[in-house]
């Protein structure tokens, strides 16, 4: 579970990523509803009557793009502090930004499952809690990977650039593939045979698999 | 009277460009000649007019940072009686095949300038930069004479003809370093001239080349040269380098060579390394031919290992026997459990290079590096000065533990690869901040990861520590150009940028620049580029040069030196300190921007 409360960021984002866990977190996020309107910390109120959002981006890597629109609760331009209805960012640039209100409670997104609810002055004393309640839930079954709760609409924007190889290496890289399929016994072997050595219980690394090695050009 | 300390006021009289000065000049000569830092020596140069003309006289040695940051002629009136000289030409970029070969970096108006007039001259070291015959020709006839050293450090354009020339023509030859130059092959004559007419040698470096040479001169090299104590070669079969071996006594370095016939340690079986070999980089060396390191590991004091074929179980193997290690360079093969070896064994270590191998998982075992392999290096090597390495995984943690441990790193970079879809813990904010704070000799620092893995206060960290710091490379950082702003605001001692995979705007990068007041070089590499770079005029001021290389997808066709193509289709900005004005011999696809006059 990544929890991340910088000076500047109050962030916390949790994301299911297996589908096995749904309806487990829908009985959560009814339990969760009912736990903070009772705690009276934040400002959340009745998670039912959520309009549908556009679907998130896929959690798994890929870059972020934060959907431009969001239809939670229509007509909300300005989030004020203090309401007690659930607050929207309409203005992507707005979405998971810095704290508003007290220093003591910041803003709390989640994602799940193509939809995202967004949650102003939630108290940071109420974290803790939350991520428990979470985790006796999903069971681990959460995703770790905080990329997504950056917004960076830039790099959404610029073609991804590959990270480059160094000259000397590329060229030595070349080589032993060349040698590998030139003289088929040696290296081949070697590499398949690392199983076998390997065979007095190393680690093997495994679901890497099949995965089909892009040419580096450079 | 007597015996007192000068008060402060007669000590600046003493010191002072005026005619009743206590000190004559041939006693601030004296003084001056002691000092060799590049920094003290351009402080000192700073303090009158009279020191001026005193560190001119004295400096041995310049390194013109990049080569047109000044004119040859500017050089030459300051320094008329320099020894050596080192010039460097292309963007780093260009060991990344990022930059086509008619970019520039000529090394002719150097040559040409300088080879003559430059009497003392006896030191040459051009980096990264295009020399011709002609141009190596012309040095020759001007320096052959007494040129001792003479360094082409990843260059290109010359061929093994330039090489029988200074064979010939330079008998005082100490040093003769060609690591990594493209050169046209004419045959391996020069060698044996070489060994023919030199008997000072002491280093010969044509590793990374293609070249082609016969062993029986190697072995007449080590015949003529008793003094030879670094070879490091180009492919060549070791086996045939047993003679050269048992004539070269006094060796200590050894990089190159190759191993051919594998899985039969018999050929190489005869090969024995002379007794005073310390550094050592056998190219193809597989876990069969290992065994040949065993008898000397423990005198080991360098390894590269980067152009094995060892297994991380062999590195495992291997390095547990080199407790004495002070470089060791490997791939990522070495994996985390190679890494603790480290930590556990080499305890003497300061330079670690870990490079990023295949990405196809069926050639490299371990699936790469961590933060556990890394930690386990910090924690084990207290001494450790550098530190480069392409991770996979990596965590806040494994840098505060680099940064608590490793306190006298002066140059740190980290390059997070992409392959893996799961990082465990970023944005890597707090680590960086941790790390930066730690390392107070931190001189150089990259810093390349991917989107998510620095948020702008993360950037904003970087900038508000970065310390004395005067090189970085960053990539992949921030997510707005705010971030970048309160960097830059940070970097007052930031001298050299690189920023590759950015997202912050032309305009951002132009109010960047003007923040940051010690920053004489930017290269930056895709980022939010307009057809025309318009923007980055916001940057333009006197003696500052602003090149631009628009995005355009014919790019793609251009060949870098070594034949491959350069996929990059993406814009390159490069601005830069100048005294020479603009450059004049650009290529067309590089537009120098200024302001309408």
């Amino acid at each position: 579970m990544t929890y991340a409360e910088g000076e500047g960021s109050g962030k916390t984002t949790m994301a299911a990523a297996k589908e096995s866990s749904k309806s487990s977190f829908a009985v959560t996020c009814g339990l969760l509803s009912r736990y903070l309107r009772e705690n009276k910390g934040g400002a959340l109120q009745g998670l039912a009557g959520l309009g549908m959002a556009p679907p998130a981006t896929a959690i798994e890597g890929g870059a972020f793009q934060p959907p431009t629109t969001m239809n939670l609760l229509s007509g909300l331009e300005d989030p004020k502090p203090d309401t007690v209805d659930v607050e929207l960012a309409v203005d992507k640039g707005q979405l998971l930004q810095a704290p508003t209100g007290n220093q003591d409670a910041h803003q709390l997104t989640i994602f799940y499952g193509g939809k995202v609810v967004v949650v102003d002055n939630f108290p940071s004393t109420e974290v803790k809690a939350l991520l428990q309640m979470a985790n006796a839930a999903g069971d681990g079954a959460v995703d770790r990977t905080v990329p997504q709760s950056m917004p960076g609409p830039a790099h959404s924007d610029l073609p991804d650039l590959p990270i480059a190889r160094r000259n000397s290496l590329h060229r030595f890289l070349e080589k032993r593939k060349g040698r590998i399929t030139a003289k088929a016994p040696y290296q081949a072997n070697s590499a398949s045979s690392a199983p076998s050595k390997q065979a007095n219980g190393d680690k093997f690394w495994l679901g890497l698999g099949q995965e089909v090695a892009i040419k580096q050009e450079i | 009277m007597g015996g007192e300390v000068p008060s402060p006021r007669r000590l600046t009289r003493a010191l002072s460009s005026d005619s009743t000065s206590y000190l004559p000049d041939e006693a601030l000569h004296l003084v001056l000649a002691h000092v060799d830092a590049p920094r003290d020596r351009e402080a000192a140069s700073l303090v009158c007019r009279r020191w001026h003309r005193i560190d001119a006289l004295t400096r041995k040695h310049v390194t013109v940072g990049f080569c047109y940051a000044a004119r040859p002629s500017r050089l030459l009136a300051r320094f008329p009686t320099l020894e050596s000289l080192a010039i460097k030409g292309k963007p780093r970029a260009a060991m990344y095949g990022l930059i086509p070969d008619d970019w520039g970096a000529y090394a002719a108006p150097w040559v040409a300038a300088l080879a003559a007039p430059l009497d003392c001259l006896k030191a040459l070291k051009l980096r990264r930069m295009a020399v011709s015959d002609d141009d190596v020709a012309a040095l020759v006839r001007a320096r052959g004479h007494m040129l001792q050293e003479l360094r082409l450090d990843k260059c290109s354009g010359f061929s093994t003809d330039a090489l029988r020339l200074v064979a010939r023509s330079c008998r005082s030859l100490r040093t003769l370093f060609l690591e990594e130059c493209s050169i046209t092959d004419k045959g391996g004559e020069w060698l044996h001239e070489l060994a023919a007419n030199n008997s000072l040698l002491v280093t010969l470096n044509f590793y990374m080349t293609e070249l082609k040479v016969a062993p029986a001169d190697l072995e007449l090299l080590a015949k003529n040269c008793k003094s030879l104590l670094s070879l490091k070669i180009s492919e060549c079969d070791l086996s045939d380098l047993v003679g050269f071996f048992k004539a070269a006594n006094a060796l200590e370095d050894f990089a190159g060579g190759a191993f051919y016939e594998v899985g039969e340690l018999t050929k190489y079986e005869k090969v024995k390394f002379p007794p005073r070999v310390c550094f050592l980089g056998l190219t193809y060396m597989g876990t069969n031919e290992m065994p040949v390191i065993f008898p000397f590991s423990a005198s080991l004091k360098k390894l590269d290992l980067q152009y094995t074929f060892l297994t991380t179980e062999d590195h495992c193997q291997l390095i547990s026997k080199c407790p004495n290690l002070f470089v060791l360079e490997v791939r990522n093969v070495i994996g985390d459990r190679g890494l603790q070896v480290v930590g556990d064994t080499c305890k003497k270590l300061r330079r670690l290079r870990i490079e990023r191998g295949d990405d196809d998982p069926g050639l490299e075992e371990e699936q790469g590096v961590s933060q556990l392999g890394l930690t386990a290096v910090a924690v084990g090597c207290r001494d450790l000065e550098y530190i480069a390495a392409y991770v996979s995984d990596i965590t806040n943690g494994a840098l505060e533990s680099i940064g608590t441990f490793c306190q006298n790193l002066y140059d740190f970079r980290l390059v997070l690869l992409d392959r893996q879809k799961q990082v465990t813990d970023l944005p890597l904010d707090n680590g960086v901040r941790a790390l930066l704070r730690s390392c107070t000799k931190l001189r150089r620092f990259a810093f390349y990861l991917r989107p998510g893995g620095l948020s702008d206060t993360g950037l904003e960290y970087i900038g508000q520590y970065s310390g004395n710091i005067q090189y970085m490379l960053l990539g992949n950082v921030g997510e707005s150009d705010l971030g970048l702003i309160r960097f830059a605001i940070g970097c007052t001692n930031l001298r050299k940028l690189e920023l590759r995979s950015c997202c912050f705007s032309e305009r951002a990068l132009s109010l960047a620049v003007l923040q940051m007041p010690s920053l004489r070089y930017i290269w930056v590499q895709g980022y939010k580029a307009s057809a025309t770079g318009l923007e980055l005029l916001h940057m333009a001021r006197p003696f500052w040069n602003i090149e631009f290389t628009p995005p355009s997808p014919e790019s793609m066709l251009r060949m870098a030196v070594d034949g491959e193509p350069c996929v990059d289709t993406q814009a390159q900005v490069l601005a830069y300190r100048s005294l020479a004005g603009q450059r004049s011999d650009c290529p067309d696809w590089v537009t120098p921007l200024h302001p309408a006059a």
